[in-house]
């Protein structure tokens, strides 16, 4: 037996926690304020953020201090595609931000990917620092202020969601549901890779890299493409926080961007892929909940984010909710059964 | 048959240094279609060195590595498992989180998945996976495929570990110590296995276990300090007073009396070689005589061993005396 995707469930429960967990995502708006709408939909983008991330960190083992660059270019290719007053549809804002930032992630993965470990981690960050000062400094996006795009955000097919046309409490919606049709399917894209003779590859990778190279995989190219991809994922949460916030600015591009992603990653759990996710909904609403009990909140995030890590080494998602189950496969078995082995030909499914 | 056709993996004047250090000095050697071609040496002769040169893991400093008549010395690892080269490890090393099939099945794929497949799921590929069992099989591990592969015992990942060199049905198979670890019966097994791959692939061994290598072996390749000092077939090595005196030592018979051999300086020696802590230890004594040294073959090196013997490089004594080896 080849054995299961490492970062998908291994289980009928966990395929129905994500498929509940989805499902109250999608009536959400109607048994929540307008403010926790709009929360959820920072939540969302983050986790899509962070789900791109663990492309690199969980899947292949490539830990990158820089991915924040690709997800604040995005957000500024919004910015710098829509001028002032007229805004552009969203199917092509959609792909030329994925486009841009996953084409920056190739030239820089290409660069930084020669590298190894913590040099990689230093190099991704340096890249990602030479972005943000790329629009901290020069007058392209604003410079240090930032810039406000123009409205309506979100636009398809010649019908505008104009939020001012809506109720009052239903003005977060649109930008809520393009948020999370983009989150269910990127979690399906990269359930997709995961599972896929590629994702296979980025799993070696990840367990013994030399070894893989041994064997006559080009590691280097598998990297730059999970690099790539996961760079142009990125962008598509930068596109969405551009349609969400109206605005852009260098703060999008920073290096904490790229740690606060890590950070979600690692709260939610390394080794799965609904990991980020739930890390991110953790991070945002412990967040929230600090700054009503107290002025210092971020002094109770680091506390609770201490103490999840030490007590919860695989995150949210790898605390394990009933035993393993005992390996059912027949060939687990160590007895010879040569007659079973040569008479039970399966017969073809198609 | 032209040379290039019957030599599937040649070297020529391979040199690899680390500094200071020649690991591998102007190694030639080559490897025929359906030979099993043994290279022997004391440790630290530098075997996995030249394993390590040929499979593409580190560049060589000179020298060059045909692969079929085709020169892949500037190739990377990888591009030189694609034209049928592939090894194993002398230190296991295996994808240990994953399960046994699995290994082998990305070993096949490395070579044999068309690119566009490369999305696909590989449950469905069952081409690779038929492959890879027999693989497993070959090796003897028909069962218990789906075991995580670190979980097995010691024996079973040195077999798992040459499944996956067989895996990719390479032309030349690079087998860094597989007996390492392993138990006699199992041993006995692989040993029947390298027989019979011996006969289509061509297959570089390098082994410490001297009865093995002298039972298997079509062809022997002596290293010492990193140079050859003998090559040929075994019964020819085997009575090399050279390679007695540098390697040998002490197999046969417990103690063994060296015949004067001039074109090493050595004019007599004695060694022995014992069981130490970590690996065969060497004890005894040589005599050089300097005035020979000018026959030498590596002319102004005088000794045994790099580690053990009495001098190093260019340390020619200016008059004959007696040294002591030691381990």
């Amino acid at each position: 037996m080849i054995g299961p995707a490492r970062m998908l469930p291994h289980s009928w429960l966990g395929w129905s926690l994500i498929w509940l967990g989805f499902c109250v995502l999608a009536v959400l708006p109607y048994l929540v304020t307008p403010f926790y709408v709009g929360l959820v939909t920072t939540a969302m983008i983050a986790a899509m953020l962070a789900m791109s991330l663990q492309l690199l960190v969980g899947a292949t083992g490539l830990v990158s201090l820089g991915h924040g660059a690709f997800y604040g270019l995005a957000a500024y290719v919004v910015y710098l595609v829509s001028p002032e007053g007229a805004a552009k549809p969203i199917w092509m804002t959609l792909p030329l931000a994925m486009a841009a930032a996953g084409l920056a992630a190739f030239i820089i993965g290409a660069i930084s990917l020669r590298t190894k470990g913590f040099f990689f981690l230093m190099v991704t960050l340096a890249f990602g620092q030479l972005v943000y000062f790329v629009f901290h400094d020069t007058k392209l996006g604003g410079g240090t202020d930032g810039a406000y795009l123009a409205k309506p955000l979100i636009s398809a097919f010649g019908y505008a969601f104009e939020p001012t046309s809506l109720p009052r409490s239903m003005r977060a919606w649109p930008a809520y549901y393009v948020a999370l049709v983009q989150l269910v399917a990127m979690f399906a894209l990269l359930a997709f890779f995961l599972r896929s003779m590629f994702g296979r590859v980025l799993e070696g990778i990840r367990v013994n890299e030399s070894r893989m190279l041994a064997l006559g995989f080009n590691t280097y190219a598998y990297k730059l493409a999970a690099f790539t991809i996961a760079g142009g994922l990125a962008g598509a949460a930068g596109h969405m926080w551009a349609m969400q916030s109206g605005f852009v600015n260098p703060e999008l591009v920073g290096w904490h961007r790229s740690a606060e992603a890590l950070l979600h990653i690692l709260i939610g759990g390394i080794g799965t892929l609904a990991g980020p996710i739930v890390g991110a909904f953790a991070f945002i609403f412990l967040n929230e909940v600090a700054q009503q009990i107290t002025e210092r909140k971020l002094l109770v995030e680091g506390a609770v984010i201490l103490a999840a890590v030490l007590m919860m080494r695989n995150g949210i998602t790898g605390i394990r909710w009933l035993p393993n189950l005992p390996d059912t496969d027949p060939d687990a078995s160590h007895e010879p059964r040569e007659g079973v082995m040569q008479h039970s030909r399966e017969p073809a499914n198609d | 048959m032209t040379d290039a056709e019957a030599h599937l993996l040649r070297t020529i004047a391979l040199s690899k240094s680390f500094g200071g250090l020649t690991a591998v000095r102007d190694v030639s050697l080559s490897l025929a279609r359906g030979e099993l071609h043994a290279v022997i040496g004391p440790n630290g002769a530098g075997k996995s060195t030249l394993v390590n040169l040929l499979s593409g893991a580190l560049p060589p400093t000179s020298g060059r590595i045909l692969l079929d008549g085709q020169d892949v010395t500037g190739l990377p690892q990888h591009a030189r498992a694609h034209r049928g080269l592939a090894r194993s490890f002398q230190r296991t090393n295996i994808l240990a989180s994953l399960t046994v099939l699995e290994n082998v099945r990305l070993a096949v794929q490395a070579v044999a998945l068309a690119p566009r497949r490369l999305l696909a799921r590989p449950e469905g590929e069952t081409t690779l996976i038929e492959r890879a069992k027999a693989a497993l099989a070959r090796a003897g591990l028909p069962y218990g495929h789906s075991r995580i592969a670190g979980t097995l015992a010691h024996g079973q990942q040195r077999q798992l570990e040459i499944a996956m060199a067989l895996a990719a049905a390479p032309k030349v198979l690079l087998l860094d110590e597989p007996l390492a670890g392993m138990g006699p019966e199992e041993g006995e097994r692989i040993a029947q296995l390298l027989k019979s791959l011996a006969t289509e692939h061509a297959v570089l061994l390098i082994e410490h276990d001297m009865d093995f290598v002298f039972s298997v072996a079509d062809r022997l390749t002596v290293l010492v300090e990193g140079a050859v000092l003998a090559s040929g077939p075994p019964e020819n090595v085997r009575t090399n007073s050279a390679v007695q005196a540098a390697y040998l030592g002490g197999h046969a018979a417990h103690l063994l009396r060296v015949e004067p051999y001039p074109a090493w300086g050595i004019a007599e020696a004695s060694t022995r070689r014992e069981r130490g802590a970590d690996g065969p230890e060497w004890h005894g004594e040589v005599d050089v005589d300097p005035h020979d040294h000018g026959a030498c073959p590596g002319a102004g090196r005088v000794g045994l061993d790099r580690r053990r013997g009495c001098h190093r490089s260019g340390h020619v004594p200016d008059r004959a005396s007696r040294h002591r080896l030691r381990s």
